[in-house]
Protein backbone atom coordinates (compact mmCIF):
# COMPACT_ATOMS: atom_id res chain seq x y z
CA UNK A 1 0.00 0.00 0.00
CA UNK A 2 1.44 3.36 -1.01
CA UNK A 3 1.88 5.83 1.78
CA UNK A 4 0.23 9.22 1.93
CA UNK A 5 2.48 12.27 1.58
CA UNK A 6 1.10 14.60 4.20
CA UNK A 7 2.18 16.39 7.38
CA UNK A 8 2.18 13.09 9.26
CA UNK A 9 4.67 11.68 6.73
CA UNK A 10 7.07 14.61 7.14
CA UNK A 11 6.73 14.43 10.94
CA UNK A 12 7.52 10.70 10.87
CA UNK A 13 10.60 11.43 8.75
CA UNK A 14 11.73 14.10 11.24
CA UNK A 15 11.23 11.57 14.06
CA UNK A 16 13.59 9.06 12.39
CA UNK A 17 16.33 11.71 12.56
CA UNK A 18 15.49 12.65 16.15
CA UNK A 19 15.61 8.95 17.14
CA UNK A 20 18.69 8.23 14.99
CA UNK A 21 16.86 5.39 13.21
CA UNK A 22 18.91 4.94 10.03
CA UNK A 23 17.00 1.98 8.63
CA UNK A 24 13.61 3.49 9.34
CA UNK A 25 14.74 6.74 7.73
CA UNK A 26 15.92 4.99 4.56
CA UNK A 27 12.67 3.03 4.40
CA UNK A 28 10.51 6.14 4.81
CA UNK A 29 12.57 8.07 2.26
CA UNK A 30 12.26 5.26 -0.28
CA UNK A 31 8.53 4.77 0.41
CA UNK A 32 8.06 8.50 0.07
CA UNK A 33 9.93 8.62 -3.24
CA UNK A 34 7.83 5.69 -4.52
CA UNK A 35 4.72 7.65 -3.55
CA UNK A 36 5.99 10.71 -5.42
CA UNK A 37 7.30 12.91 -2.63
CA UNK A 38 9.25 15.96 -3.76
CA UNK A 39 12.79 15.13 -2.52
CA UNK A 40 13.39 18.78 -1.73
CA UNK A 41 10.35 18.92 0.47
CA UNK A 42 11.41 15.70 2.18
CA UNK A 43 14.72 17.33 3.13
CA UNK A 44 13.25 20.61 4.25
CA UNK A 45 10.05 19.53 5.99
CA UNK A 46 11.32 16.18 7.26
CA UNK A 47 15.07 15.69 7.81
CA UNK A 48 15.82 19.37 8.44
CA UNK A 49 13.07 19.69 10.99
CA UNK A 50 14.46 16.67 12.85
CA UNK A 51 18.11 17.73 12.96
CA UNK A 52 17.25 21.31 13.93
CA UNK A 53 15.21 19.97 16.83
CA UNK A 54 18.04 17.70 17.97
CA UNK A 55 20.54 20.58 17.77
CA UNK A 56 18.35 22.67 20.03
CA UNK A 57 17.75 19.74 22.43
CA UNK A 58 21.50 19.03 22.77
CA UNK A 59 22.22 22.70 23.39
CA UNK A 60 19.61 22.64 26.14
CA UNK A 61 21.18 19.52 27.69
CA UNK A 62 18.11 17.37 27.08
CA UNK A 63 19.81 14.60 25.08
CA UNK A 64 23.10 12.68 25.26
CA UNK A 65 26.08 12.96 22.92
CA UNK A 66 25.53 9.55 21.24
CA UNK A 67 21.94 10.58 20.41
CA UNK A 68 23.23 13.72 18.75
CA UNK A 69 25.80 11.74 16.76
CA UNK A 70 23.15 9.20 15.74
CA UNK A 71 20.83 11.98 14.53
CA UNK A 72 23.59 13.62 12.47
CA UNK A 73 24.45 10.27 10.86
CA UNK A 74 20.78 9.52 10.07
CA UNK A 75 20.34 12.96 8.52
CA UNK A 76 23.40 12.32 6.37
CA UNK A 77 22.15 8.90 5.22
CA UNK A 78 18.66 10.16 4.32
CA UNK A 79 19.95 13.33 2.66
CA UNK A 80 22.37 11.33 0.47
CA UNK A 81 19.47 9.42 -1.13
CA UNK A 82 17.35 12.54 -1.56
CA UNK A 83 20.21 14.65 -2.93
CA UNK A 84 20.87 11.95 -5.51
CA UNK A 85 17.21 12.17 -6.64
CA UNK A 86 17.36 15.95 -6.72
CA UNK A 87 20.44 15.76 -8.95
CA UNK A 88 18.88 13.09 -11.19
CA UNK A 89 15.79 15.21 -11.71
CA UNK A 90 18.08 17.95 -13.01
CA UNK A 91 16.68 20.47 -10.59
CA UNK A 92 19.14 22.13 -8.24
CA UNK A 93 18.37 22.37 -4.60
CA UNK A 94 18.03 26.04 -3.74
CA UNK A 95 21.31 26.62 -1.99
CA UNK A 96 22.61 29.56 -0.01
CA UNK A 97 26.12 28.53 -0.96
CA UNK A 98 28.58 25.63 -0.98
CA UNK A 99 30.69 24.97 2.09
CA UNK A 100 33.66 22.62 2.27
CA UNK A 101 34.03 21.48 5.88
CA UNK A 102 36.56 19.28 7.66
CA UNK A 103 38.50 18.65 10.86
CA UNK A 104 42.01 20.04 10.61
CA UNK A 105 45.19 17.93 10.34
CA UNK A 106 46.25 16.52 13.71
CA UNK A 107 42.70 16.04 14.99
CA UNK A 108 40.26 13.21 14.40
CA UNK A 109 37.31 14.39 16.55
CA UNK A 110 34.38 14.33 14.14
CA UNK A 111 31.04 14.56 15.95
CA UNK A 112 30.86 18.36 16.26
CA UNK A 113 31.95 18.83 12.65
CA UNK A 114 29.40 16.25 11.41
CA UNK A 115 26.62 17.94 13.40
CA UNK A 116 27.50 21.34 11.94
CA UNK A 117 27.55 19.76 8.46
CA UNK A 118 24.12 18.18 8.97
CA UNK A 119 22.55 21.34 10.40
CA UNK A 120 23.97 23.57 7.64
CA UNK A 121 22.69 21.12 5.04
CA UNK A 122 19.31 21.15 6.74
CA UNK A 123 19.32 24.91 6.52
CA UNK A 124 19.85 25.17 2.79
CA UNK A 125 23.61 25.03 2.37
CA UNK A 126 25.29 22.64 -0.02
CA UNK A 127 27.77 20.86 2.27
CA UNK A 128 30.86 18.93 1.22
CA UNK A 129 32.21 17.13 4.29
CA UNK A 130 35.82 16.12 3.60
CA UNK A 131 36.31 14.31 6.90
CA UNK A 132 39.04 14.43 9.53
CA UNK A 133 42.80 15.01 9.78
CA UNK A 134 42.59 17.18 6.64
CA UNK A 135 45.82 18.83 5.51
CA UNK A 136 46.21 22.29 3.96
CA UNK A 137 46.44 21.20 0.31
CA UNK A 138 43.43 18.90 0.58
CA UNK A 139 41.31 21.81 1.87
CA UNK A 140 42.46 24.06 -0.99
CA UNK A 141 41.89 21.38 -3.64
CA UNK A 142 38.40 20.57 -2.30
CA UNK A 143 37.47 24.28 -2.39
CA UNK A 144 38.54 24.43 -6.03
CA UNK A 145 36.92 21.13 -7.05
CA UNK A 146 33.58 22.09 -5.55
CA UNK A 147 33.67 25.77 -6.55
CA UNK A 148 32.94 26.47 -2.90
CA UNK A 149 31.92 29.78 -1.36
CA UNK A 150 32.81 28.90 2.22
CA UNK A 151 35.57 27.05 4.06
CA UNK A 152 34.63 25.53 7.43
CA UNK A 153 37.38 24.22 9.72
CA UNK A 154 36.93 22.38 12.98
CA UNK A 155 39.25 21.34 15.79
CA UNK A 156 38.75 20.37 19.42
CA UNK A 157 42.46 20.07 20.13
CA UNK A 158 44.69 23.00 21.01
CA UNK A 159 47.82 21.69 19.31
CA UNK A 160 46.54 21.78 15.68
CA UNK A 161 44.93 25.23 16.09
CA UNK A 162 47.66 27.15 14.25
CA UNK A 163 47.23 24.99 11.16
CA UNK A 164 43.88 26.72 10.66
CA UNK A 165 45.78 29.99 10.23
CA UNK A 166 48.13 28.30 7.77
CA UNK A 167 45.18 27.23 5.59
CA UNK A 168 44.01 30.86 5.49
CA UNK A 169 47.54 32.01 4.59
CA UNK A 170 47.57 29.47 1.77
CA UNK A 171 44.22 30.77 0.51
CA UNK A 172 45.78 34.21 0.26
CA UNK A 173 48.89 32.83 -1.42
CA UNK A 174 46.89 31.14 -4.18
CA UNK A 175 44.69 34.21 -4.65
CA UNK A 176 41.45 32.63 -3.38
CA UNK A 177 40.94 34.46 -0.09
CA UNK A 178 38.70 37.20 -1.58
CA UNK A 179 36.27 34.63 -2.98
CA UNK A 180 36.03 32.33 0.06
CA UNK A 181 34.42 33.09 3.41
CA UNK A 182 36.08 31.29 6.32
CA UNK A 183 34.23 30.04 9.39
CA UNK A 184 35.92 28.12 12.20
CA UNK A 185 34.77 26.27 15.31
CA UNK A 186 35.51 23.76 18.09
CA UNK A 187 35.93 24.14 21.85
CA UNK A 188 39.37 25.83 21.93
CA UNK A 189 38.37 28.33 19.21
CA UNK A 190 37.52 31.80 20.51
CA UNK A 191 36.52 35.01 18.75
CA UNK A 192 39.96 36.44 19.56
CA UNK A 193 41.66 33.45 17.97
CA UNK A 194 39.43 33.69 14.87
CA UNK A 195 40.36 37.38 14.56
CA UNK A 196 44.04 36.59 15.04
CA UNK A 197 44.17 34.11 12.15
CA UNK A 198 41.91 36.25 9.95
CA UNK A 199 38.81 34.02 9.80
CA UNK A 200 35.51 35.72 8.99
CA UNK A 201 33.50 34.09 11.77
CA UNK A 202 33.46 31.52 14.54
CA UNK A 203 30.49 29.25 15.22
CA UNK A 204 30.06 28.25 18.87
CA UNK A 205 27.47 25.59 18.08
CA UNK A 206 25.57 24.39 15.04
CA UNK A 207 22.73 26.91 15.31
CA UNK A 208 25.28 29.68 15.78
CA UNK A 209 27.06 28.41 12.65
CA UNK A 210 23.83 28.93 10.67
CA UNK A 211 23.36 32.43 12.10
CA UNK A 212 26.98 33.45 11.39
CA UNK A 213 27.03 31.91 7.92
CA UNK A 214 23.70 33.54 7.03
CA UNK A 215 25.28 36.83 8.09
CA UNK A 216 28.31 36.25 5.85
CA UNK A 217 26.20 35.10 2.88
CA UNK A 218 23.51 37.76 3.26
CA UNK A 219 20.69 35.29 4.00
CA UNK A 220 17.68 36.74 5.86
CA UNK A 221 15.54 34.45 8.01
CA UNK A 222 14.23 33.95 11.53
CA UNK A 223 16.61 31.69 13.51
CA UNK A 224 15.67 29.00 16.06
CA UNK A 225 17.09 29.47 19.56
CA UNK A 226 17.87 26.92 22.30
CA UNK A 227 15.85 26.77 25.49
CA UNK B 1 43.37 22.67 58.09
CA UNK B 2 46.90 23.99 58.62
CA UNK B 3 47.20 27.66 57.75
CA UNK B 4 49.92 29.99 56.52
CA UNK B 5 52.05 27.14 55.31
CA UNK B 6 53.27 25.54 52.15
CA UNK B 7 52.11 25.60 48.56
CA UNK B 8 48.71 24.43 47.34
CA UNK B 9 48.59 22.42 44.12
CA UNK B 10 45.20 22.61 42.46
CA UNK B 11 44.89 19.72 40.06
CA UNK B 12 42.47 17.67 38.01
CA UNK B 13 41.16 14.52 39.70
CA UNK B 14 42.27 12.57 36.63
CA UNK B 15 45.95 13.03 37.56
CA UNK B 16 45.51 12.87 41.35
CA UNK B 17 47.26 9.49 41.69
CA UNK B 18 50.28 10.62 39.73
CA UNK B 19 50.58 13.90 41.65
CA UNK B 20 50.09 12.38 45.11
CA UNK B 21 52.64 9.65 44.55
CA UNK B 22 55.14 12.10 43.03
CA UNK B 23 54.82 14.42 46.04
CA UNK B 24 55.24 11.49 48.48
CA UNK B 25 58.10 9.93 46.58
CA UNK B 26 60.03 13.21 46.64
CA UNK B 27 59.21 13.97 50.24
CA UNK B 28 57.79 17.36 49.30
CA UNK B 29 55.97 17.85 52.59
CA UNK B 30 55.27 21.53 51.97
CA UNK B 31 53.10 20.77 48.97
CA UNK B 32 49.38 20.27 49.61
CA UNK B 33 47.06 18.84 46.98
CA UNK B 34 43.44 19.66 46.27
CA UNK B 35 41.61 18.17 43.30
CA UNK B 36 38.62 19.12 41.21
CA UNK B 37 36.36 16.32 39.95
CA UNK B 38 37.82 14.42 36.99
CA UNK B 39 34.50 14.50 35.14
CA UNK B 40 34.94 18.27 34.51
CA UNK B 41 37.12 17.02 31.68
CA UNK B 42 34.00 16.40 29.62
CA UNK B 43 32.71 19.95 30.14
CA UNK B 44 35.81 22.13 29.78
CA UNK B 45 33.80 25.36 29.77
CA UNK B 46 33.12 24.75 33.49
CA UNK B 47 36.79 24.31 34.45
CA UNK B 48 37.84 28.00 34.72
CA UNK B 49 35.14 28.97 37.24
CA UNK B 50 35.61 25.74 39.22
CA UNK B 51 39.34 26.53 39.52
CA UNK B 52 38.51 30.11 40.52
CA UNK B 53 36.20 28.83 43.29
CA UNK B 54 39.00 26.59 44.61
CA UNK B 55 41.43 29.52 44.59
CA UNK B 56 38.97 31.72 46.50
CA UNK B 57 38.26 29.01 49.06
CA UNK B 58 41.99 28.46 49.69
CA UNK B 59 43.09 32.09 49.72
CA UNK B 60 45.02 33.04 52.83
CA UNK B 61 45.54 29.45 53.88
CA UNK B 62 48.76 28.81 51.95
CA UNK B 63 51.92 30.74 51.14
CA UNK B 64 51.53 30.05 47.45
CA UNK B 65 49.26 28.35 44.91
CA UNK B 66 49.98 26.59 41.60
CA UNK B 67 47.48 25.11 39.15
CA UNK B 68 48.35 21.77 37.59
CA UNK B 69 45.82 22.05 34.79
CA UNK B 70 46.76 22.50 31.16
CA UNK B 71 44.50 24.57 28.88
CA UNK B 72 42.30 21.47 28.70
CA UNK B 73 40.06 22.73 25.89
CA UNK B 74 39.07 25.93 27.70
CA UNK B 75 40.26 28.00 24.74
CA UNK B 76 42.39 30.30 26.90
CA UNK B 77 39.58 30.93 29.40
CA UNK B 78 41.47 29.19 32.21
CA UNK B 79 44.44 31.47 31.59
CA UNK B 80 42.17 34.51 31.65
CA UNK B 81 40.82 33.48 35.08
CA UNK B 82 44.29 32.70 36.42
CA UNK B 83 45.57 36.05 35.26
CA UNK B 84 42.74 37.79 37.11
CA UNK B 85 43.50 35.75 40.21
CA UNK B 86 47.28 36.13 39.95
CA UNK B 87 47.93 32.38 39.99
CA UNK B 88 50.06 30.47 37.45
CA UNK B 89 49.78 27.00 35.93
CA UNK B 90 51.80 24.30 34.24
CA UNK B 91 51.76 24.70 30.44
CA UNK B 92 50.52 22.26 27.83
CA UNK B 93 47.35 21.52 25.96
CA UNK B 94 45.99 18.75 28.22
CA UNK B 95 47.18 16.32 30.88
CA UNK B 96 48.19 13.57 28.40
CA UNK B 97 50.51 16.12 26.78
CA UNK B 98 52.28 16.72 30.10
CA UNK B 99 52.22 13.11 31.29
CA UNK B 100 53.70 11.71 28.10
CA UNK B 101 56.00 14.73 27.72
CA UNK B 102 55.14 17.29 25.06
CA UNK B 103 57.64 16.18 22.43
CA UNK B 104 56.80 12.52 22.92
CA UNK B 105 53.05 13.23 22.76
CA UNK B 106 53.48 15.14 19.49
CA UNK B 107 55.58 12.27 18.12
CA UNK B 108 52.99 9.63 19.03
CA UNK B 109 50.18 11.66 17.45
CA UNK B 110 52.21 12.20 14.28
CA UNK B 111 53.19 8.50 14.10
CA UNK B 112 49.65 7.29 14.59
CA UNK B 113 46.87 9.92 14.51
CA UNK B 114 44.40 7.29 15.73
CA UNK B 115 45.96 7.07 19.20
CA UNK B 116 43.74 7.17 22.27
CA UNK B 117 45.44 7.73 25.63
CA UNK B 118 44.53 6.50 29.09
CA UNK B 119 46.14 7.11 32.46
CA UNK B 120 45.98 4.55 35.28
CA UNK B 121 43.14 6.52 36.83
CA UNK B 122 41.21 6.60 33.58
CA UNK B 123 41.82 2.89 33.00
CA UNK B 124 40.53 2.02 36.49
CA UNK B 125 37.49 4.29 36.07
CA UNK B 126 36.99 3.57 32.39
CA UNK B 127 33.34 2.51 32.63
CA UNK B 128 32.36 5.45 34.83
CA UNK B 129 34.36 8.25 33.20
CA UNK B 130 34.71 7.25 29.57
CA UNK B 131 31.67 5.10 28.80
CA UNK B 132 29.11 6.54 31.23
CA UNK B 133 30.68 10.01 31.00
CA UNK B 134 29.82 10.21 27.32
CA UNK B 135 26.50 8.34 27.55
CA UNK B 136 27.95 5.29 25.79
CA UNK B 137 26.67 2.95 28.51
CA UNK B 138 23.16 3.73 27.24
CA UNK B 139 24.16 3.37 23.60
CA UNK B 140 26.89 0.70 23.54
CA UNK B 141 26.38 0.20 19.79
CA UNK B 142 27.80 3.74 19.38
CA UNK B 143 31.20 2.82 20.87
CA UNK B 144 32.34 1.73 17.42
CA UNK B 145 31.06 4.98 15.91
CA UNK B 146 32.90 7.15 18.46
CA UNK B 147 36.17 5.27 18.06
CA UNK B 148 35.98 4.39 14.36
CA UNK B 149 38.99 6.55 13.51
CA UNK B 150 41.15 5.11 16.29
CA UNK B 151 43.66 2.31 15.96
CA UNK B 152 45.52 1.99 19.26
CA UNK B 153 45.08 2.64 22.95
CA UNK B 154 48.24 3.97 24.60
CA UNK B 155 48.39 3.39 28.33
CA UNK B 156 50.53 6.13 29.89
CA UNK B 157 51.62 4.11 32.90
CA UNK B 158 52.80 5.89 36.01
CA UNK B 159 54.15 2.61 37.45
CA UNK B 160 54.17 -0.94 36.19
CA UNK B 161 51.13 -2.02 38.19
CA UNK B 162 49.71 -5.30 36.80
CA UNK B 163 46.19 -4.52 37.97
CA UNK B 164 46.07 -1.15 36.26
CA UNK B 165 47.63 -2.65 33.18
CA UNK B 166 44.84 -5.23 33.13
CA UNK B 167 42.21 -2.47 33.35
CA UNK B 168 43.90 -0.64 30.46
CA UNK B 169 44.03 -3.83 28.40
CA UNK B 170 40.34 -4.40 29.05
CA UNK B 171 39.58 -0.84 27.96
CA UNK B 172 41.46 -1.43 24.70
CA UNK B 173 39.47 -4.60 24.16
CA UNK B 174 36.15 -2.85 24.80
CA UNK B 175 37.09 -0.20 22.25
CA UNK B 176 38.49 -2.72 19.77
CA UNK B 177 41.92 -1.06 19.77
CA UNK B 178 45.47 -2.38 19.79
CA UNK B 179 47.07 -2.07 23.23
CA UNK B 180 50.36 -0.36 23.96
CA UNK B 181 51.93 0.65 27.25
CA UNK B 182 54.43 3.47 27.84
CA UNK B 183 56.05 3.85 31.22
CA UNK B 184 56.03 7.64 31.67
CA UNK B 185 56.37 8.09 35.43
CA UNK B 186 55.06 11.51 36.40
CA UNK B 187 55.87 13.07 33.04
CA UNK B 188 56.81 16.74 33.11
CA UNK B 189 55.16 17.43 36.48
CA UNK B 190 58.26 16.91 38.70
CA UNK B 191 60.54 19.13 36.59
CA UNK B 192 57.89 21.83 36.56
CA UNK B 193 57.51 21.78 40.35
CA UNK B 194 61.25 21.67 40.84
CA UNK B 195 61.68 24.85 38.86
CA UNK B 196 58.51 26.59 39.94
CA UNK B 197 58.75 25.86 43.69
CA UNK B 198 62.51 25.61 44.04
CA UNK B 199 62.41 21.93 45.04
CA UNK B 200 64.72 19.01 44.43
CA UNK B 201 63.62 15.73 42.86
CA UNK B 202 64.77 12.48 44.45
C1 LIG C 1 33.49 13.11 22.60
C2 LIG C 1 34.93 13.46 22.86
C3 LIG C 1 35.91 12.58 22.40
C4 LIG C 1 35.59 11.32 21.61
C5 LIG C 1 35.54 11.70 20.11
C6 LIG C 1 34.54 10.91 19.31
C7 LIG C 1 34.49 11.39 17.89
N1 LIG C 1 34.36 10.45 16.99
O1 LIG C 1 34.56 12.59 17.60
C8 LIG C 1 36.81 10.45 21.99
C9 LIG C 1 36.51 9.77 23.31
C10 LIG C 1 37.21 9.40 20.98
C11 LIG C 1 37.86 11.54 22.24
C12 LIG C 1 39.22 11.37 22.11
C13 LIG C 1 40.16 12.31 22.53
N2 LIG C 1 39.92 13.49 23.12
CO1 LIG C 1 38.16 14.26 23.23
N3 LIG C 1 36.54 15.00 23.79
C14 LIG C 1 35.30 14.66 23.57
C15 LIG C 1 34.35 15.63 24.31
C16 LIG C 1 33.93 14.99 25.62
C17 LIG C 1 33.12 16.05 23.54
C18 LIG C 1 33.38 16.50 22.10
C19 LIG C 1 32.09 16.48 21.30
O2 LIG C 1 31.92 15.67 20.41
N4 LIG C 1 31.15 17.35 21.69
C20 LIG C 1 29.83 17.44 21.06
C21 LIG C 1 29.88 18.35 19.86
C22 LIG C 1 28.50 18.53 19.27
O3 LIG C 1 30.36 19.61 20.31
P1 LIG C 1 31.70 20.23 19.74
O4 LIG C 1 32.62 19.18 19.31
O5 LIG C 1 32.20 21.27 20.66
O6 LIG C 1 31.18 20.95 18.40
C23 LIG C 1 30.27 22.03 18.44
C24 LIG C 1 30.98 23.40 18.47
O7 LIG C 1 32.29 23.36 18.99
C25 LIG C 1 30.89 23.88 17.07
N5 LIG C 1 31.88 23.42 16.09
C26 LIG C 1 32.72 22.39 16.09
N6 LIG C 1 33.40 22.33 14.94
C27 LIG C 1 33.00 23.33 14.17
C28 LIG C 1 33.38 23.74 12.89
C29 LIG C 1 32.77 24.85 12.32
C30 LIG C 1 33.16 25.27 10.95
C31 LIG C 1 31.79 25.58 13.05
C32 LIG C 1 31.16 26.76 12.47
C33 LIG C 1 31.41 25.17 14.33
C34 LIG C 1 32.01 24.06 14.88
O8 LIG C 1 29.63 23.36 16.66
C35 LIG C 1 29.54 22.01 17.12
C36 LIG C 1 28.09 21.57 17.18
O9 LIG C 1 27.36 22.23 18.16
C37 LIG C 1 35.31 16.84 24.53
C38 LIG C 1 34.99 17.76 25.69
C39 LIG C 1 33.97 18.81 25.27
N7 LIG C 1 32.84 18.84 25.92
O10 LIG C 1 34.20 19.54 24.32
C40 LIG C 1 36.68 16.15 24.66
C41 LIG C 1 37.95 16.91 24.28
C42 LIG C 1 37.72 17.70 23.01
N8 LIG C 1 38.90 15.83 24.00
C43 LIG C 1 40.09 16.09 24.41
C44 LIG C 1 41.19 15.20 24.33
C45 LIG C 1 42.46 15.64 25.01
C46 LIG C 1 41.08 13.99 23.65
C47 LIG C 1 42.17 12.92 23.54
C48 LIG C 1 43.58 13.43 23.28
C49 LIG C 1 42.06 12.17 24.88
C50 LIG C 1 42.67 10.83 24.99
N9 LIG C 1 42.30 10.22 26.08
O11 LIG C 1 43.41 10.36 24.17
C51 LIG C 1 41.61 12.06 22.40
C52 LIG C 1 42.06 12.50 21.02
C53 LIG C 1 43.20 11.70 20.48
C54 LIG C 1 43.43 11.91 19.03
N10 LIG C 1 44.11 10.96 18.44
O12 LIG C 1 43.03 12.90 18.45
C55 LIG C 1 40.21 17.46 25.06
C56 LIG C 1 40.88 18.48 24.16
C57 LIG C 1 41.80 19.43 24.92
C58 LIG C 1 42.48 20.35 23.97
N11 LIG C 1 41.80 21.35 23.46
O13 LIG C 1 43.62 20.19 23.64
C59 LIG C 1 38.70 17.74 25.42
C60 LIG C 1 38.33 19.23 25.43
C61 LIG C 1 38.46 17.10 26.80
C62 LIG C 1 39.32 17.71 27.88
N12 LIG C 1 38.85 18.71 28.62
O14 LIG C 1 40.42 17.28 28.08
N13 LIG C 1 37.26 12.69 22.61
Amino acid sequence: MAIEIDEAYFDALAETVIDGEDEECVKLVNDGLAAGVDPLEAVEKGLAKGINQVGVDFGAGVIFLPELAMAADTMKTGAAILDEKIRESGSRRMSHGTIVIGTIKGDIHDIGKSVVAAVLQANGYNVVDIGIDVDIDTFIQALKDNEADVLGMSTLLTLPLMTMGEVIDKLKEVGMRDKIKVIVGGCPVTQEFADEIGADAVGFDAQDAVVKLDGLMGVNRVHATAG
Amino acid sequence: METGKGTLLICCGAIANEVVSMVRHNGWDDLHIQCLPAHLHGTPKKIPEAVRAKIHAARGQFDDMVVLYSDCGTGGQLDAVLQEEGVDRIGGAHCYDILAGRDEFARMMADEPGSFFVTGFLARNFDRLVLRGMGLDRYPHMIGRFFRNYTRLVYLAHTDDPKLRMHAEQAAETLGLRFEMRLVGSGEYPQFLETRCGLNCR
